[in-house]
């Protein structure tokens, strides 16, 4: 039987190089606010690039976020890391603007089985490890072609449970639908992902 | 043929969101059954070749351009952006010295003259002393005088 993940609170480190950084800039050091986004600018663009899917929305959203957490910087703690707070910025400014555009649909789990045909029950279940063999980059880049083949609902509920971590709850409430429809695209999402993965390997074989 | 609803389960079950009541039951009916087995096996692969393995992907701008954007937006509102982190202990600093203020105005009226203040500048003329003259409508006025204290106090009340 494989692991079955157990929920445990993670203890943050007394201090990080980040938190002096941040103590400076809560008090209004710009300077040490550009050495925060310097540190952390690509992390921030890639969460935002993998969500929206294009160069200058990522571009967009990610400087918003910065400007968000500039002005909201008296509200960080220090309960998580600087850049997980960061990051749920980026996240809830993608989401908000996924939903503007529509991109991003509540629906009933008889709506997403009727369209899919609960065709994810009917993929035949993939039994060899499609990362198998794969140096780290070269795997990267295909979970991000893989990404981007799913749809914006599916993509969405993949990043914020397996790169964001969130627990099921969490991501209904900021995609504003129900438990049991984030576990249907869930479900969906990771055998759509295993089964596209599956033929990058397979094309690589041939 | 696994139902929809025992492989959501299953999928709950591996993400440690089922009860340990309802966690139980799916173990052991995953164990009965080698098809269930071998889609728990194919979410468990997929959950952990995804998890930490986000592209590393550069901001395609300079370093400078970038922050320009960012330090464009924020320089103006510099100085009301960055409010001090306020305590508890700020706040009251500022509630006693208002009181503390107010505390020593009412103190200079009431001992004018213990003080050698003058308020002669400001008494009303002798005619008018006594008069109770309404500058609004609603408002009310008492008048305090004490020729011996040297002193003279309007209380104006506004309902």
């Amino acid at each position: 039987m494989p692991p079955v993940e157990t929920k445990s609170k993670t203890n943050r480190p007394a201090s990080t190089p980040d938190d002096a950084l941040v103590a400076a800039a809560q008090q209004g050091d710009m300077a040490a606010f550009e050495e925060l986004v310097n540190l952390h600018r690509d992390k921030v663009y890639a969460r935002a690039f993998s969500m929206m899917r294009s160069e200058d929305e990522a571009l967009d959203v990610s400087q918003a976020a910065w400007i968000k957490v500039w002005n909201r910087l008296s509200q960080f703690h220090g309960d998580s890391s600087f850049l997980t707070w960061m990051t749920r910025i980026v996240i809830n400014l993608c989401l908000d603007r996924l939903k503007k555009q529509k991109k991003l649909r509540a629906e009933s789990i008889e709506q997403l089985e009727m369209e899919s045909g609960g065709v994810e029950r009917q993929m035949p279940v993939v039994s060899v490890n499609p990362s198998e063999g794969l140096e780290r980059a070269e795997l990267r880049k295909r979970i991000d072609e893989m990404l981007a083949q799913l749809s914006y609902e599916h993509r969405t509920v993949l990043i914020l449970h397996e790169f964001e971590e969130l627990e099921y709850k969490e991501i209904a409430k900021r995609m504003d639908c129900s438990v049991g429809t984030i576990m249907s695209r869930l479900f969906y999402a990771r055998r759509r992902a295993a089964t596209l993965m599956a033929s990058y390997k397979k094309k690589e074989l041939s | 043929m696994i139902t929809m609803d025992l492989a959501l389960k299953m999928q709950a079950y591996l993400d440690g969101e089922l009860p340990a009541k309802e966690a139980t039951q799916v173990a052991r009916l995953v164990r009965a059954d080698p098809e269930a087995q071998a889609l728990l096996a194919e979410l468990s692969s997929t959950r952990s070749f995804i998890r930490g393995n986000e592209m590393d992907r550069p901001v395609p701008e300079t370093r400078e351009f970038y922050w320009s954007g960012i330090s464009r937006a924020i320089q103006p509102g510099k100085s009301a952006a960055r409010s001090p982190v306020r305590t508890w202990e700020f706040s009251w600093a500022r509630i006693l010295a208002a009181l503390g203020g107010a505390a020593c105005l009412a103190l200079a009226v009431f001992n004018a003259d213990k003080l050698g203040l003058s308020f002669a500048q400001f008494r009303p003329p002798a005619a008018a002393a006594e008069e109770v003259d309404n500058a609004f409508e609603s408002a009310t006025t008492i008048t305090f005088r004490s020729e011996e204290e040297g002193l003279t106090v309007v209380w104006v009340s506004i309902d």
